[in-house]
Formats: C-alpha cells, structure tokens, sequence
C-alpha cells in the first residue's frame, strides 16, 4: 500500500513538473521568464466575489504559479461586500488587495475616487504587455464601456455580459407556446406557466431590494424609456411616463415568479430556474454556463436561449460585467499586472473558456470549435450583442454614466423593491425615488 | 464600657475593606476612563458628520459643512419613521420572548438530574456561539419557501407552505424568532446562574409551609431574581438596538422595508450608497433611542441597590 501511495506521489509531481514545463511559444516563454525573475516568490491578493470567472481563474492558478512564482489568494465577499470591502480598504490605505474584481457599474467611481490605477502606460508597454495578450481582441463593446473611463482603459473585462432570456424548450414545445420576441409575449408566456404544473412559477430574475432590483429592472428599462437620466443633460427623468410604464411591467413580469421572488439575488433566480420552478429565465449572460451544466442544473438539456425583447421604444440589450483592476494601494502592481495579463490573455482565452469562463474576445465568439458546442446560445449571444449595440448608436450606455451610478441603482432599486411590496404603487416609487436623484445630483 | 480586642478587630476590618475598595477603584480607573474618553470621542464624530456632505471614497479634506440638510433628508423619508418604530419594539419583543424562553429554560435545568443538565445547557449556549452571520445564512436556508426545510414540514404535515422572507409580516417574525432563538441561551444562562445561587432553605420552607410551585416562583424566586433579570435585560435591550447581522443575511432589510431597523437603514444609506453624512444620522438617532430604551429598566436597577 505504502509502494502505491509512493508511485502516485511520483506520478503527481512528474505531472506537475510537466505543466511546469510544457513548451509555451517563444514569446510566452520569454515573458513568463522575466516575470518570474522579477516577482518570484511574490503572493498577491485578489478581492472577488463568487462567479463563474473567478471559479475558472481559480483553476487556472495553479500554472501560473508553477510558471511565474506568483502566490495567489483569493478573497472572495458578496457582490455588495465587494464594493464596500474596496473602499475600506482604500480609505485605510493598507494594500490588502492587488487585484480588484470590479463591476463594470462601479468603475467610473473608482475611477473617480483613485481606487484603481489607469492602465494605459501598463497597455503601451510591451515589456509589460506582451502581443499575445491582445487588447484589441477584447469585444470592443466591453472594452470600450464597462472597461473604460472617458477613452481611458481602467479594468481589463474578465466577464463581460450581456442579458438574455434562457426559457425551458420541453414546456414550450409541450404546450405549443413560441418563445417570446417581443415584452408583450413574454409577459403572456409568464403568465402562462406561472402555476400551469404544480410546483412550476413562470419567470425568475434578480428583485432583491436594492442594486440587484435595479439590475434586473434594467434588462427592460429601455425597452419603454430612455432611462432614470438624461443621458445628454444630466437631467433626471426617473419620474417621467415611459419610466413608471416600465416599473409597472418589471413589476407585473416579477409577480409570475415566485412568491419569494422579492428576496432574490441572481443565485437565488438561477437556483429556482436550474431546479426546474420555472419556465422564463431573465439574467446574465455570464451566468449561461450555469443553467446547462449538468453537474449544477436539473434542466441542463431543456434550456433554450433568446435575445432580450423588443418593447414599444425599440430593441436594445445590457453591457455590463466585471473586470480585473490592479488597486491603486498595492505594493505588487508589477505582479498584479502579470496576473491580470496572463489570466485574461488571448492566448489563454479557450483555456478560460474551457474552465468554465465567458466569452469576452472576438476571437472566441467567432471560433467554430467554440461555437459548435451549443449553437443556440451563441446565436442568442450574438443576437444579445447586436441589441447592446442599439443603444450605443443612440450615444447611450446601459449603465448609467455617472460616479453616482451605485447611488442611482440603489435608490431605484429600494424604491422598485416598494413597489414589488405591494408599499408603493409604481409611480409613486418612481416619484420619490426621482427626488431622491435629484438630491443626490444636487437638482 | 469598651472593648479595646473585639472592637479593635472590627476597626481594623473595616479599615482593610477600605483599602479594598479604594484598590479596586484604582484598578478599574484607567479602563473606565478609557471607555469613557473613547465613547466621547466617537459619539462626538459621529454628530459632527452628521452635518457633513461626505460621499464615500472621498477624501476627509473634501468635506463639506450643509448644516442639517442631512436631517432633512432623513426625516423626509416616510420609511425612516417605519425604520424608527421597528427599532423601538424590535428589542422589546426580543428581550421579552428570550427572557421567556431562557427563564423556562434555566427552571427546567435547575429542577432535572445532574445528568442531564449538560445537555440542556449545552442546548442553550449553542445559538450563543454561532456567529451570527452564520446563523443568519443557516436560518435563511430553513425560511426559504421553495427549498426550506420548514416549509416541507410544514407542507407536509398541515399542506401549508408560508412566504416566510418574502412577505412583510413573516419576514418580520422570522428575524425576531431568530434574535430570540439566539438571545434566549444568555438570559436562560444567566436566571441558571442567579436560581443556582438561590438558598433552598426558603423553598423548603415555602413548601412546608404550603405553598405550591408556581407560588414559590412568584412570591419567592422572581423578587429575589428581579436585579438580575433586569440588568440581563438592559443589555439584551442595548442588544437588540444594534441588530443587524442576521436582519442583513436573511432579508437584507426587505422585503420593501419590513425589517428595516434603523440599523440597517445607517448602513444602507451610509456605507452601501455612500452617503455618510445622512448615515450618521440615523446612527445617531439609534444612539438617542438606546439611551431612551435603557434609562427607565437602569433607574429601577438603581432603586434597586439604594
């Protein structure tokens, strides 16, 4: 017994050695090289919050530490936590964290406030930056407005998203429903299954009180208006017709879900819908590889993709996501940078997909080998991209473009949360939660 | 007549029980002053950002002075005086249930066999040393209306199935339920303690005398454990102001703002949407009410010892 535990001792570590070793192209050799002599036996702390990439970089660390030297921690909160976890440790000054998992809603706060550090002279040099990396591979769409401060690179977009709707194809197809285009048919669609089978609700999205209310009334936001703000004025117009008309919709869509649904977090919504309680799904795109992994998902051979749907303003879809930012108070920004590269590089980028990672380059999306896997989804994928980009031709961002933009959701989404409850009605909650803006922008 | 050796003694006792005080006056000084000096220092802090714009982030340099802006906002919210009701019958029904249950408890205890009084004080301190973030996830998982293991009790003996975190009023009794399932092993601990100290002779008496045992208890045990119970329950009171961990886990102050006690909402405002200046204020508006929740129970304490 003793002989066998040796012999797979050995064959361990001959296997470690052996993707320690295993032949990188010249130019990705060169760089892990000089990485390691500079930051070898260095340990660098990444602050995230549970997600799919993070999962899929946690899988990817062990190599990079056996090529670079680079320890690497994790430190992982909620999503709420994380923000306020950046900022204390900002305001202390201390340097716990190297890495920043930052929400692209944050990020011109951050930037703002001098939480995280520019990227451009990292970008432009090509010692720190090597051309396997390829920033122009990255979607522009992503890189261009959750990675970006007015033109200047930020965050390095590790889990850029979209939202879209997953529906179970076996329910459709049994009771002859055609999957929804449009927010009328999908309202339709939700009320319909909402009880058709015991235990079954007919939709589920994120309507926790709060950034997660606000994130989920997103997804159709401006399908019926232009948003809570002016985005050429600065004025806020939360409280105009076409806002509280989609607050009632958000509202009556959520109350096909179930009876809980006031409580939910993406988890939670993604939970209920893999457990099969429910026919419509509406969240991240990111969170796609969830719902149709066996080992998570009860329903992972049932689920259709659909693109977000068209409302009375037009068809237009999310860009949001997460990126990796290097702390403006780490004594490791060399490494953290080094991290950051290779974990989000091009030339890793089927690696990341492989552990479980999104979709964030041109080249991935375009790649038939990838591609081939589920169809349906990247073709609703792509479907979700050509929405996003309807709003980028209206000179619009789906996020709100301001500092404030935690702020915002947090007032609108307390306040939809309201209104869910049943404490407001809709245009009250758009009321009060417009002045509320208008204090906080100071109108 | 005098007696120069007794009376010596007893001059001599009390110069030594003098010297003991005086002692443990000066051993508790620098402790107290330092609470004391701490205490002023924050709460002054604290009504100083009250006047102050500072989002977070920002730079202490960059504050700036709005008088009582803050106030205003805060007062105009109708959900803050919601939030400010909560908080004053929150701790009060806390205190009362746990008081309740712990008392019962610690009777149980005090009258079984040595052999199985382990297990019933181990019963009532688990809840006490499970961090209460962890409770909070715990308890969220058993509320839960799909996959709960209350509802499927629930379901199944009586086919009922209740919103628990996702309607008002539930929401509000489940985290109440939880604070006193969690504060009961303090107070049971405690009235254990105090009945343990209790002289048996007096119940003996009692009950030669004819008294029954729910008369033993009212006319015996509760007068002589009332400091007690009520110094245990100034601090469950002070407490269950400041309740925040599980309140957060499990609803995050929701759903709308059923469970939004004024503790949550200073976190809401102050630190999740960065607005330091009106979180202080609802801080310090729980500051006031702990003062006022703790004075009438402190001044019947000190009555008490007069």
């Amino acid at each position: 017994m003793k002989k066998v535990w040796l012999a797979l001792l050995v064959i361990g570590c001959l296997g470690l050695a052996t993707i320690a070793q295993t032949e990188l192209p010249a130019d990705v050799q060169a760089w892990v090289n000089n990485v390691r002599a500079k930051y070898a036996g260095v340990t660098i702390r990444v602050s995230a919050t549970p997600h799919p990439s993070i999962e899929a970089f946690k899988a990817m660390t062990p190599e990079f530490t056996a090529l670079t030297g680079i320890k690497v921690e994790y430190d992982e909160v909620g999503p709420v936590e994380l923000r306020e976890q950046h900022f204390a440790a900002h305001t202390a000054g201390t340097g716990a964290f190297d890495v920043l998992m930052t929400d692209g809603f944050w990020i011109e706060e951050y930037a703002q406030k001098g939480v995280i550090e520019p990227l451009r002279s990292y970008l432009e040099n090509p010692e720190l930056t090597p051309a396997w990396f390829d920033w122009e591979d990255i979607l522009p769409a992503y890189r261009d407005t959750i990675s970006s401060v007015k033109g200047e690179p930020y965050g390095v977009v590790t889990a850029g998203e979209s939202r879209f709707i997953a529906y179970r194809k076996d329910l459709f197809e049994k009771y002859g429903i055609r999957p929804p285009t449009t927010t009328e048919e999908l309202l339709e669609a939700a009320k319909f299954f909402n009880g058709r089978e015991p235990g079954l609700y007919g939709f589920v999205s994120r309507a926790a009180r709060g950034i997660y209310f606000a994130s989920g009334w997103l997804h159709i936001l401006y399908q019926f208006s232009d948003g809570w703000i002016d985005q050429k004025t600065g004025k806020v117009i939360a409280d105009t017709p076409p806002v509280i008309e989609s607050l009632k919709y958000w509202v009556e869509l959520l109350r096909q879900g179930p009876p809980d649904i006031a409580t939910y977090t993406h988890e939670e919504a993604s939970s209920a819908f893999m457990a099969g309680k429910a026919a419509l799904w509406f969240d991240a795109t990111a969170i796609a590889g969830w719902l149709i992994d066996p080992a998570k998902s009860k329903v992972y051979d049932k689920v259709g993709f659909l693109p977000p749907p068209v409302g009375p303003n037009g068809w237009y879809g999310g860009l949001a996501g997460w990126n990796f930012a290097i702390s403006s108070d780490s004594r490791n920004k060399g490494a953290a940078w080094a991290y950051i590269v290779w974990m989000t590089s091009k030339f890793n980028a089927k690696k990341y997909l492989a552990c479980g990672g999104v979709e964030n380059r041109v080249s991935v999306l375009q790649d038939p080998e990838v591609t081939s896997r589920n169809p349906e989804l990247y073709s609703a994928l792509l479907k979700t991209f050509e929405a996003a980009a309807n709003l980028a031709k209206k000179g619009m961002k789906w996020i709100p473009p301001t500092w404030l933009s935690f702020g915002v959701l947090d007032i609108m989404g307390d306040y939809g949360n309201m209104a869910l409850m049943g404490e407001l009605t809709p245009e009250e909650a758009c009321k009060r939660a417009a002045a509320e803006l208008r204090a906080l922008f100071g109108q | 007549m005098t007696c120069p050796v007794l009376c010596g003694k007893h001059s001599v006792g009390i110069a030594n029980v003098k010297k003991e005080i005086r002692f443990a006056i000066w051993a508790v000084t620098p402790a107290t002053v330092a609470v004391v000096l701490l205490s002023i220092a924050c709460f002054s802090l604290l009504f100083y950002l009250c006047f102050l714009s500072l989002p977070s982030g920002v730079s202490w340099s960059e504050r700036q002075f709005v008088g009582f802006q803050n106030f205003t906002r805060v007062f105009s919210r109708p959900e803050t005086l919601q939030s400010l009701f909560l908080s004053f019958a929150y701790p009060i029904i806390v205190t009362v249930g746990a008081l309740l249950v712990g008392f019962c408890v610690a009777l149980i205890v005090v009258n079984r066999s040595p052999r199985l009084k382990p297990i019933f004080v181990a019963a009532i301190i688990v809840p006490q040393v499970i961090p209460m973030l962890a409770a909070g996830v715990m308890w969220k998982l058993i509320f839960n209306t799909e996959f709960g293991v209350l509802n499927y009790f629930l379901a199944n003996l009586f086919q009922v199935r209740i919103n628990w975190l996702g309607a008002a009023s539930p929401a509000l009794f489940a985290v109440i339920l939880v604070d006193i399932w969690r504060s009961s092993g303090f107070m049971g601990l405690v009235c254990l303690a105090a009945m343990e100290a209790l002289p048996k002779e007096l119940f003996e008496a009692a009950s030669i005398d004819g008294a029954n045992f729910l008369q033993q208890i009212r006319h015996i045990m509760l007068p002589l454990l009332f400091p007690v119970i009520l110094m245990a329950c100034i601090l469950q009171l002070v407490a269950s102001l400041h309740a925040f961990d599980h309140i957060f886990i499990m609803t995050t102050g929701g759903p709308g703002s059923a469970t939004s006690l004024l503790s949550l909402a200073a976190y809401r405002i102050g630190i999740a949407r960065g607005m330091l200046g009106e979180g202080s204020v609802y801080a310090l508006i729980l500051s006031i009410l702990a003062l006022i929740v703790s004075y009438g129970p402190i001044r019947l304490l000190r009555r008490q010892f007069k």
